[in-house]
């Protein structure tokens, strides 16, 4: 059984920032109606009540569907309405950090998400049925988190203070980003069905990037490590990032069967791994590699 | 008990316990993969003499990680450490110099592992990079993250899991084809392989999967710990007691390691049937009065289908 908590209304005036930091499926499982409702919501200095902004519906049992997210992970992107998880519907752009610090179980926000949503995830699943604001996934090191529209700036980057961006988990978004995703990203497969903005993957330590569409310019800059696959747009240019060749990467048929199977619509050309490769940031480590689908981008620049 | 005109002695085969890995070794062509894994598993008969007892796994998947022809390789040894000295070996030394060729741990669950990309990683002279595929996006079912080494060799990269996985395993069950001829018996020992090779979780080690010189523990020299299996031997009739009927010339063993029991148990029964027919004379089984192993295939249940799976290793072992 799934609980569902719908957002009535939200009177206060735009820039007013909530924070809902129970809402998370590993503390709502077994939890009454009453109970739910009496959780504390903080809305810039004032705390109020769940109920008093929701209407609670349903319960969730047990785990709360983490059973679900150990044994599959096929159609991440696709919409779901399984049973164990979950629903925040509404416009919840005013609320921060939704989903921050999950650990198991699953949650579908069914409408768009504030900032810093699925913030330091450590396991279960975060769907984000609309857009996402920024810094969504920052300093994740566990969990899947799919935002079916777009996702801000700042995706899974370092949180304040910290110095790694996404370290263990996977990061979905079937539109586009803004500028930064992946900034010291650590770990992790980040995948973007649009395009990206600026300064992609740019201080990345390692993990695996993929944009299916173009990214804004800078991209990789100062990487030490790690993989930005583009699918589109200018190739890195030297001196940064030095071309690398071309040929077969027979460890992309790894990502490309998991992607495809977790949803993410790959071009079908992708299948056989053939890759133009540069390797970067010269200016540092140098041990980064922007991937190019063969034929797939314009290296003249 | 008598198979198309073959007698089945009334003996159990026996077999022991050894550490076994399981790993999938892949390539742009089946023959290349194929080719790789045959380098892998030279020279791994016999626990004995060659550190380790390897072969192909039969049926090739119908999937593999990176979506190219690969081959199931297994390899059995004594212990963990024999297992971490021997798998990184020959894949170090077989498949990563094959032209193409990737390797992936393709056990499954496991009660523990061995070291694989992790000690070959330092052949890529620090340009070698490790990818971690998240568990939520791995291969279903599999718990643990995958990590891969790509390893920069000069016809590209070098691909294969950190680490593989080992889990208990069944070597030595074995059955003996006595036939007339020396053709006769060969030709059944092939039809035995032929029927064995296409059952999963079985290896046959030994050159074609037959073996001609099957061994008796002890010796009277005393440093070898096994000798010839001379009661079987046609032309020691008459030099010492002889297990054979008068009318048979030759005797060929078909030795089989499995992951389990279960599987060592089906393969005995299938290839056993399947040599049985005109020229062989009988069909026996190697043991040691039950002193050196744990797992008892008894021939005529398993033939007879009256052993439940699971169950071929009974009776206990006499003591």
């Amino acid at each position: 059984m799934s609980l569902r908590l719908a957002l009535r209304e939200w009177p206060f005036p735009p820039g007013m920032e909530a924070e809902a930091p129970d809402l998370l499926p590993e503390r709502l499982a077994g939890m009454s109606r009453r109970a739910i409702e009496e959780l504390p919501i903080r809305i810039g200095r004032r705390t109020e009540r769940v109920g008093d902004f929701f209407d609670v519906a349903g319960a969730l049992d047990g785990a709360g569907g983490a059973a679900i997210i150990r044994t599959s992970a096929a159609g991440v992107l696709a919409a779901s309405d399984a049973d164990g998880e979950v629903v925040l519907s509404g416009d919840l752009t005013p609320f921060a950090r939704l989903g921050a610090g999950m650990t198991a179980g699953r949650m579908r926000i069914a409408g768009p998400a504030g900032p810093c949503a699925g913030a330091g995830m450590r396991g279960g699943r975060l769907e984000i049925h609309a857009d996402a604001g920024g810094r969504a996934g920052e300093g994740m090191t566990g969990g899947v988190l799919a935002v079916l529209g777009s996702a801000g700036d700042d995706l899974g980057g370092p949180a304040p203070t910290a110095t790694r961006g996404v370290d263990r988990g996977v990061i979905l978004v079937a539109g586009s980003a803004g500028a930064r995703a992946g900034r010291r990203m650590r770990r992790g497969v980040i995948a973007i069905g649009g395009d990206a903005g600026p300064l992609l993957g740019t201080e990345m330590l390692a993990g695996t990037v993929v944009v299916l569409g173009r990214a804004g310019e800078g991209v990789g800059t100062w990487m030490r490590r790690g993989t930005i696959v583009l699918g589109q747009g200018i190739a890195p240019a030297a001196p940064a990032f030095a071309a690398s060749g071309s040929g077969r990467f027979s460890f992309w048929s790894l990502y490309d069967g998991a992607l495809r199977a977790a949803g993410v619509p790959l071009p079908e050309a992708w299948r056989a791994g053939r890759f133009r490769r540069f390797v970067g940031d010269r200016s540092g480590a140098g041990l980064g590699e922007i991937l190019v689908p063969s034929g797939g981008a314009d290296d003249a620049a | 008990m008598l198979i198309d005109g073959t007698f089945i002695e009334d003996t159990y085969a026996e077999a022991f316990g050894l550490r076994a890995a399981r790993v999938l070794v892949t390539s742009d062509t089946a023959a290349w993969a194929q080719t790789a894994a045959l380098s892998m598993t030279g020279f791994a008969t016999s626990i004995i003499a060659c550190g380790c007892e390897a072969g192909m796994e039969g049926p090739a998947p119908a999937a593999t990680p990176d979506a190219r022809p690969g081959v199931n390789v297994l390899l059995f040894a004594r212990t963990v450490a024999d297992l971490q000295d021997q798998v990184v070996r020959r894949v170090g030394q077989c498949v990563m110099t094959a032209a193409g060729a990737s390797c992936y741990d393709a056990l499954g669950p496991a009660d523990d592992s061995v070291r694989l990309g992790s000690l070959l990683r330092f052949f890529g002279d620090g340009q070698q990079t490790s990818k971690r595929i998240d568990p939520a996006l791995a291969d279903a079912g599999r718990v643990r993250p995958r990590r891969l080494w790509r390893i920069p060799v000069m016809d590209g990269e070098f691909v294969v899991d950190d680490r593989c996985g080992v889990r208990k395993g069944v070597a030595g069950g074995n059955f003996l084809i006595l036939g007339r001829t020396p053709e006769t018996t060969l030709a059944a020992a092939e039809r035995a392989v032929a029927a064995i090779r296409l059952l999963p979780e079985v290896i046959l080690p030994f050159p074609g999967g037959v073996v001609r010189s099957g061994s008796k523990v002890g010796s009277k020299y005393r440093k070898l710990i096994a000798s010839t299996n001379s009661p079987y031997c046609p032309t020691l009739r008459g030099v010492v007691e002889t297990a054979l009927p008068p009318d048979v010339e030759s005797v060929l063993e078909i030795v089989i390691d499995g992951l389990t029991v279960e599987a060592v148990g089906a393969a005995v029964a299938t290839g056993a049937r399947a040599a049985c027919g005109p020229g062989i004379v009988r069909i026996g089984a190697g043991n040691y009065g039950g002193r050196l192993g744990k797992y008892l295939f008894h021939l005529r249940p398993l033939l007879s289908g009256t052993t439940p799976p699971g169950q071929a290793a009974a009776p206990p072992k006499p003591r």
